[in-house]
Protein backbone atom coordinates (compact mmCIF):
# COMPACT_ATOMS: atom_id res chain seq x y z
CA UNK A 1 0.00 0.00 0.00
CA UNK A 2 1.20 3.74 -0.63
CA UNK A 3 -0.12 6.18 1.51
CA UNK A 4 -0.34 9.59 0.58
CA UNK A 5 -0.84 12.66 3.23
CA UNK A 6 -3.09 15.37 2.08
CA UNK A 7 -2.72 18.96 3.73
CA UNK A 8 -4.90 21.45 5.53
CA UNK A 9 -6.41 23.03 2.61
CA UNK A 10 -6.52 21.85 -1.07
CA UNK A 11 -7.49 23.53 -4.49
CA UNK A 12 -5.81 23.09 -7.73
CA UNK A 13 -5.19 20.19 -10.22
CA UNK A 14 -1.82 21.28 -10.00
CA UNK A 15 -1.51 20.05 -6.26
CA UNK A 16 -3.46 16.68 -6.53
CA UNK A 17 -0.56 16.18 -9.43
CA UNK A 18 2.38 17.09 -6.72
CA UNK A 19 1.03 14.81 -4.01
CA UNK A 20 0.63 11.97 -6.10
CA UNK A 21 3.72 12.74 -8.36
CA UNK A 22 5.87 9.97 -6.19
CA UNK A 23 3.57 7.90 -6.78
CA UNK A 24 5.01 4.91 -10.03
CA UNK A 25 3.57 5.14 -13.16
CA UNK A 26 2.00 1.82 -13.02
CA UNK A 27 -0.33 1.02 -9.83
CA UNK A 28 -1.37 -2.62 -11.62
CA UNK A 29 -2.53 -4.24 -8.15
CA UNK A 30 -1.44 -1.38 -5.39
CA UNK A 31 -3.56 0.22 -3.06
CA UNK A 32 -3.32 3.97 -2.42
CA UNK A 33 -4.58 5.25 0.58
CA UNK A 34 -4.94 9.54 1.30
CA UNK A 35 -4.91 9.93 5.03
CA UNK A 36 -7.23 13.24 4.69
CA UNK A 37 -6.94 13.30 8.63
CA UNK A 38 -5.66 17.45 8.38
CA UNK A 39 -7.60 18.35 5.39
CA UNK A 40 -10.51 20.75 5.97
CA UNK A 41 -11.61 21.67 2.20
CA UNK A 42 -10.97 21.00 -0.78
CA UNK A 43 -12.39 21.65 -4.12
CA UNK A 44 -14.30 19.40 -6.70
CA UNK A 45 -10.87 20.06 -9.41
CA UNK A 46 -8.30 18.69 -6.92
CA UNK A 47 -10.53 15.49 -5.59
CA UNK A 48 -11.06 14.27 -9.51
CA UNK A 49 -7.49 15.10 -10.57
CA UNK A 50 -6.66 12.98 -7.67
CA UNK A 51 -9.05 10.13 -8.40
CA UNK A 52 -8.08 10.54 -12.01
CA UNK A 53 -3.83 10.63 -11.18
CA UNK A 54 -4.60 7.20 -9.26
CA UNK A 55 -7.34 5.00 -10.52
CA UNK A 56 -6.93 6.16 -14.56
CA UNK A 57 -3.55 7.02 -15.10
CA UNK A 58 -1.48 4.65 -12.90
CA UNK A 59 -4.39 1.95 -12.60
CA UNK A 60 -4.73 1.80 -9.42
CA UNK A 61 -5.93 -1.37 -7.71
CA UNK A 62 -7.97 0.76 -5.36
CA UNK A 63 -7.66 4.40 -3.78
CA UNK A 64 -8.69 4.56 0.44
CA UNK A 65 -9.91 8.27 1.39
CA UNK A 66 -9.29 8.06 4.87
CA UNK A 67 -10.40 10.55 7.56
CA UNK A 68 -11.83 13.23 5.11
CA UNK A 69 -14.64 15.65 5.87
CA UNK A 70 -17.55 14.53 4.44
CA UNK A 71 -17.67 17.54 1.54
CA UNK A 72 -14.30 15.54 0.30
CA UNK A 73 -15.75 12.19 0.67
CA UNK A 74 -18.75 13.84 -1.56
CA UNK A 75 -16.82 15.07 -4.34
CA UNK A 76 -14.27 11.45 -4.69
CA UNK A 77 -17.56 9.55 -5.20
CA UNK A 78 -18.50 12.05 -7.74
CA UNK A 79 -15.34 12.33 -9.06
CA UNK A 80 -15.04 8.21 -9.22
CA UNK A 81 -18.06 7.45 -10.90
CA UNK A 82 -18.07 10.52 -13.52
CA UNK A 83 -14.80 8.20 -14.72
CA UNK A 84 -16.10 5.11 -13.97
CA UNK A 85 -14.02 3.99 -11.22
CA UNK A 86 -16.43 4.47 -8.55
CA UNK A 87 -16.01 0.36 -7.66
CA UNK A 88 -12.31 1.07 -6.92
CA UNK A 89 -12.83 4.17 -4.68
CA UNK A 90 -13.76 3.35 -0.72
CA UNK A 91 -14.10 5.51 1.92
CA UNK A 92 -12.15 4.85 5.28
CA UNK B 1 -21.54 58.96 -17.17
CA UNK B 2 -23.74 58.92 -13.48
CA UNK B 3 -25.52 62.11 -12.58
CA UNK B 4 -26.51 61.03 -8.57
CA UNK B 5 -24.42 59.30 -6.52
CA UNK B 6 -24.75 55.81 -6.90
CA UNK B 7 -23.86 52.28 -5.60
CA UNK B 8 -21.77 50.54 -8.20
CA UNK B 9 -22.25 46.76 -8.30
CA UNK B 10 -22.13 43.90 -10.82
CA UNK B 11 -25.38 45.50 -12.40
CA UNK B 12 -24.22 49.09 -12.21
CA UNK B 13 -20.29 48.62 -13.40
CA UNK B 14 -21.25 49.75 -16.46
CA UNK B 15 -21.85 53.25 -15.34
CA UNK B 16 -19.32 54.52 -14.64
CA UNK B 17 -17.18 52.74 -17.59
CA UNK B 18 -16.05 54.72 -21.17
CA UNK B 19 -14.39 53.78 -24.03
CA UNK B 20 -13.17 56.44 -26.99
CA UNK B 21 -11.48 54.56 -29.48
CA UNK B 22 -10.61 57.47 -31.44
CA UNK B 23 -8.38 58.91 -29.17
CA UNK B 24 -7.31 55.59 -27.61
CA UNK B 25 -8.45 56.66 -24.23
CA UNK B 26 -10.26 54.06 -21.26
CA UNK B 27 -12.10 55.71 -19.05
CA UNK B 28 -13.28 55.05 -15.41
CA UNK B 29 -15.25 58.29 -13.63
CA UNK B 30 -15.90 57.34 -10.28
CA UNK B 31 -16.89 60.93 -9.54
CA UNK B 32 -20.32 60.36 -8.03
CA UNK B 33 -19.98 57.09 -6.24
CA UNK B 34 -21.25 56.50 -3.02
CA UNK B 35 -19.91 52.68 -2.63
CA UNK B 36 -18.46 49.96 -4.53
CA UNK B 37 -18.72 46.48 -3.45
CA UNK B 38 -16.18 43.77 -4.37
CA UNK B 39 -17.77 42.81 -7.59
CA UNK B 40 -17.71 45.99 -8.80
CA UNK B 41 -13.92 46.32 -7.56
CA UNK B 42 -13.00 43.22 -9.47
CA UNK B 43 -14.65 44.85 -12.34
CA UNK B 44 -12.79 48.02 -12.35
CA UNK B 45 -9.68 45.76 -12.20
CA UNK B 46 -10.16 43.93 -15.07
CA UNK B 47 -11.67 46.64 -16.82
CA UNK B 48 -8.47 48.47 -16.37
CA UNK B 49 -6.17 45.69 -17.67
CA UNK B 50 -8.04 44.97 -20.62
CA UNK B 51 -7.63 48.56 -21.86
CA UNK B 52 -3.80 48.42 -20.89
CA UNK B 53 -3.16 45.05 -22.74
CA UNK B 54 -4.87 46.98 -25.85
CA UNK B 55 -2.48 49.98 -25.62
CA UNK B 56 -5.65 52.65 -24.69
CA UNK B 57 -4.31 55.43 -22.28
CA UNK B 58 -6.24 54.66 -18.88
CA UNK B 59 -7.52 57.72 -16.89
CA UNK B 60 -9.31 57.59 -13.98
CA UNK B 61 -11.31 59.94 -12.37
CA UNK B 62 -11.74 59.43 -8.02
CA UNK B 63 -14.93 59.86 -5.95
CA UNK B 64 -15.26 62.59 -4.60
CA UNK B 65 -16.54 61.51 -1.19
CA UNK B 66 -13.23 60.90 1.05
CA UNK B 67 -15.01 57.65 2.76
CA UNK B 68 -14.91 55.94 -0.72
CA UNK B 69 -11.43 56.95 -1.77
CA UNK B 70 -10.75 56.21 1.70
CA UNK B 71 -12.25 52.45 1.04
CA UNK B 72 -10.65 52.43 -2.63
CA UNK B 73 -7.08 53.11 -1.23
CA UNK B 74 -7.64 50.25 1.68
CA UNK B 75 -8.58 48.09 -0.56
CA UNK B 76 -5.41 47.91 -2.58
CA UNK B 77 -6.66 49.74 -5.95
CA UNK B 78 -4.03 51.68 -5.95
CA UNK B 79 -1.37 48.65 -6.17
CA UNK B 80 -3.50 47.95 -9.66
CA UNK B 81 -3.65 51.27 -11.07
CA UNK B 82 0.13 51.74 -10.38
CA UNK B 83 1.02 48.05 -12.06
CA UNK B 84 -1.23 49.25 -15.07
CA UNK B 85 0.40 52.97 -15.02
CA UNK B 86 -3.09 54.82 -14.72
CA UNK B 87 -3.32 58.34 -14.98
CA UNK B 88 -5.41 59.60 -11.72
CA UNK B 89 -7.41 62.49 -11.39
CA UNK B 90 -7.35 62.65 -8.01
CA UNK B 91 -5.33 61.22 -4.72
CA UNK B 92 -6.10 58.15 -2.97
CA UNK B 93 -5.34 58.91 0.62
CA UNK B 94 -2.96 56.42 2.90
CA UNK B 95 -5.18 54.95 5.25
CA UNK B 96 -4.01 53.22 8.64
CA UNK B 97 -5.34 49.01 7.97
CA UNK B 98 -6.65 48.51 11.11
CA UNK B 99 -6.90 44.31 11.59
CA UNK B 100 -9.71 43.96 9.58
CA UNK B 101 -9.04 40.40 8.31
CA UNK B 102 -12.25 38.88 9.32
CA UNK B 103 -14.21 41.24 7.21
CA UNK B 104 -12.53 41.75 3.61
CA UNK B 105 -9.82 40.65 1.66
CA UNK B 106 -8.27 43.26 -0.47
CA UNK B 107 -8.13 43.77 -4.40
CA UNK B 108 -5.18 40.86 -5.20
CA UNK B 109 -3.32 39.58 -8.30
CA UNK B 110 -2.53 36.14 -9.19
CA UNK B 111 -0.66 34.59 -12.53
CA UNK B 112 -0.60 31.07 -12.12
CA UNK B 113 -2.00 28.08 -9.75
CA UNK B 114 0.21 28.57 -6.50
CA UNK B 115 -0.78 31.97 -6.54
CA UNK B 116 -5.05 30.76 -6.79
CA UNK B 117 -4.22 27.67 -4.45
CA UNK B 118 -2.76 30.82 -2.16
CA UNK B 119 -5.85 32.65 -3.10
CA UNK B 120 -8.24 29.96 -2.00
CA UNK B 121 -6.41 29.46 1.19
CA UNK B 122 -6.12 32.74 2.03
CA UNK B 123 -9.83 33.05 1.85
CA UNK B 124 -10.38 30.16 4.22
CA UNK B 125 -7.87 31.39 6.83
CA UNK B 126 -9.53 35.27 6.60
CA UNK B 127 -12.92 34.01 6.45
CA UNK B 128 -13.13 30.76 8.79
CA UNK B 129 -14.73 31.49 11.62
CA UNK B 130 -16.62 34.66 10.03
CA UNK B 131 -19.28 32.88 8.86
CA UNK B 132 -21.62 29.36 8.62
CA UNK B 133 -18.44 26.46 7.82
CA UNK B 134 -21.27 25.67 4.98
CA UNK B 135 -20.19 29.12 3.40
CA UNK B 136 -16.73 29.30 4.13
CA UNK B 137 -16.14 25.95 2.32
CA UNK B 138 -18.69 27.02 -0.33
CA UNK B 139 -16.20 30.25 -0.61
CA UNK B 140 -13.35 28.13 -0.41
CA UNK B 141 -14.22 26.20 -3.46
CA UNK B 142 -15.50 28.81 -5.85
CA UNK B 143 -12.39 30.72 -5.17
CA UNK B 144 -10.20 27.81 -6.09
CA UNK B 145 -12.03 26.75 -8.68
CA UNK B 146 -12.88 30.16 -10.63
CA UNK B 147 -9.13 31.24 -9.87
CA UNK B 148 -7.61 27.66 -11.77
CA UNK B 149 -10.44 28.85 -14.87
CA UNK B 150 -8.54 31.87 -14.99
CA UNK B 151 -5.16 30.10 -14.72
CA UNK B 152 -6.45 26.86 -17.35
CA UNK B 153 -9.22 28.37 -19.59
CA UNK B 154 -8.71 32.56 -19.86
CA UNK B 155 -5.72 33.14 -21.93
CA UNK B 156 -5.71 36.13 -19.89
CA UNK B 157 -1.62 37.77 -19.73
CA UNK B 158 -2.50 40.18 -16.95
CA UNK B 159 -4.00 36.87 -14.84
CA UNK B 160 -6.78 37.22 -12.44
CA UNK B 161 -7.97 39.16 -9.53
CA UNK B 162 -9.99 38.56 -6.51
CA UNK B 163 -11.66 40.63 -4.02
CA UNK B 164 -13.57 39.49 -1.20
CA UNK B 165 -15.64 41.39 1.66
CA UNK B 166 -18.29 40.76 4.66
CA UNK B 167 -21.22 43.40 4.45
CA UNK B 168 -23.43 44.65 7.70
CA UNK B 169 -21.81 43.05 10.03
CA UNK B 170 -24.11 41.64 13.45
CA UNK B 171 -26.89 42.06 11.77
CA UNK B 172 -29.42 39.53 10.35
CA UNK B 173 -28.66 40.03 6.75
CA UNK B 174 -24.67 39.74 7.04
CA UNK B 175 -23.28 38.53 4.17
CA UNK B 176 -20.07 38.48 1.91
CA UNK B 177 -19.13 38.86 -1.88
CA UNK B 178 -16.58 37.13 -3.54
CA UNK B 179 -15.22 37.98 -6.63
CA UNK B 180 -13.27 36.68 -9.21
CA UNK B 181 -12.22 37.82 -13.09
CA UNK B 182 -9.80 38.68 -15.65
CA UNK B 183 -8.91 40.42 -18.70
CA UNK B 184 -8.66 36.94 -21.54
CA UNK B 185 -10.65 35.78 -23.88
CA UNK B 186 -14.53 35.06 -22.46
CA UNK B 187 -15.97 32.25 -22.04
CA UNK B 188 -17.26 32.20 -25.46
CA UNK B 189 -14.07 31.93 -27.05
CA UNK B 190 -12.95 29.57 -24.76
CA UNK B 191 -16.02 26.93 -25.68
CA UNK B 192 -15.68 27.51 -29.15
CA UNK B 193 -13.20 25.34 -30.79
CA UNK B 194 -15.16 22.36 -29.19
CA UNK B 195 -18.92 23.63 -28.95
CA UNK B 196 -18.37 26.44 -32.10
CA UNK B 197 -20.26 30.07 -32.45
CA UNK B 198 -22.56 31.01 -30.09
CA UNK B 199 -23.58 34.45 -28.46
CA UNK B 200 -21.98 35.24 -25.27
CA UNK B 201 -25.56 34.99 -23.22
CA UNK B 202 -25.34 31.34 -24.68
CA UNK B 203 -21.88 30.61 -23.66
CA UNK B 204 -22.57 31.24 -20.37
CA UNK B 205 -25.41 29.33 -19.81
CA UNK B 206 -23.28 26.51 -21.37
CA UNK B 207 -20.69 26.87 -19.07
CA UNK B 208 -23.10 26.20 -16.25
CA UNK B 209 -23.97 23.07 -17.11
CA UNK B 210 -22.55 20.00 -15.59
CA UNK B 211 -19.33 18.22 -17.40
CA UNK B 212 -19.10 21.58 -20.16
CA UNK B 213 -15.81 22.32 -20.95
CA UNK B 214 -13.26 23.36 -23.57
CA UNK B 215 -11.01 20.52 -22.31
CA UNK B 216 -12.90 16.92 -23.51
CA UNK B 217 -12.26 15.20 -20.45
CA UNK B 218 -14.82 13.45 -18.56
CA UNK B 219 -13.78 14.72 -15.28
CA UNK B 220 -14.00 18.23 -16.39
CA UNK B 221 -16.73 21.20 -16.44
CA UNK B 222 -17.44 20.78 -12.32
CA UNK B 223 -16.36 24.02 -11.62
CA UNK B 224 -18.75 26.80 -12.66
CA UNK B 225 -22.04 24.36 -12.10
CA UNK B 226 -20.75 23.47 -8.39
CA UNK B 227 -20.57 26.65 -7.49
CA UNK B 228 -24.00 27.95 -9.08
CA UNK B 229 -25.39 24.98 -7.30
CA UNK B 230 -23.80 25.29 -3.98
CA UNK B 231 -23.94 29.43 -4.48
CA UNK B 232 -28.16 28.54 -4.90
CA UNK B 233 -28.22 25.82 -2.38
CA UNK B 234 -27.40 28.60 0.57
CA UNK B 235 -29.84 31.00 -0.79
CA UNK B 236 -26.83 33.30 -2.52
CA UNK B 237 -26.46 34.62 -5.71
CA UNK B 238 -24.26 34.00 -8.54
CA UNK B 239 -23.44 36.90 -11.27
CA UNK B 240 -21.54 35.98 -14.94
CA UNK B 241 -20.20 38.76 -16.97
CA UNK B 242 -18.48 37.61 -20.04
CA UNK B 243 -18.67 39.83 -23.40
CA UNK B 244 -21.76 41.30 -23.82
CA UNK B 245 -23.73 39.44 -21.10
CA UNK B 246 -24.42 39.48 -17.54
CA UNK B 247 -26.06 36.53 -15.96
CA UNK B 248 -27.62 36.82 -12.86
CA UNK B 249 -28.63 33.43 -10.39
CA UNK B 250 -30.31 32.82 -7.79
CA UNK B 251 -31.99 29.82 -6.07
CA UNK B 252 -35.53 31.13 -7.62
CA UNK B 253 -34.76 33.11 -10.62
CA UNK B 254 -32.20 33.60 -13.39
CA UNK B 255 -31.73 36.49 -16.45
CA UNK B 256 -29.42 37.93 -18.36
CA UNK B 257 -28.99 41.65 -19.28
CA UNK B 258 -27.03 43.25 -21.93
CA UNK B 259 -24.15 44.98 -20.78
CA UNK B 260 -21.19 46.47 -22.68
CA UNK B 261 -18.37 44.77 -24.16
CA UNK B 262 -15.42 43.78 -21.27
CA UNK B 263 -13.34 41.25 -22.48
CA UNK B 264 -12.76 38.49 -20.27
CA UNK B 265 -15.21 37.06 -17.27
CA UNK B 266 -15.98 38.32 -14.25
CA UNK B 267 -17.46 35.60 -11.71
CA UNK B 268 -19.01 36.99 -8.47
CA UNK B 269 -21.04 34.88 -5.23
CA UNK B 270 -22.78 36.73 -2.68
CA UNK B 271 -23.91 34.36 0.18
CA UNK B 272 -25.62 34.93 3.45
CA UNK B 273 -22.80 34.24 6.26
CA UNK B 274 -25.45 32.24 8.57
CA UNK B 275 -28.12 30.87 5.82
CA UNK B 276 -29.88 28.48 8.48
CA UNK B 277 -30.42 30.85 10.81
Amino acid sequence: MSTLIAPKLVSSRDQARELTASLPGDLSGTVVMVDCSALQASTPSFVDELVKAVLVDRRGRHLVIKAAPERTVELARRAAQNRGVGDRLEIG
Amino acid sequence: MPTARHALDAVTLDDVLSLDLDRGVASLDLARTAFVDAYALTGLACFVASAARDGLVVRVVLPEDPDVRSWLSRMHLADVLEAFDVHVVGDLPRVIERDRRDALIELQRFKDAHGSDRLASFVWERLEGGADGEVVNQLFEATGELGANVVEHAGSPSGGFVTAQRYKAGTSDERIIVAVGDAGIGIRESLRPRFGDMTDDTAIRRAVQWHVSRVPDEGRGQGLPGIVDGVRGLNGTVWIRSGVALRTITRRRQMTVGVSRLPGTIVGARLPCRPGR
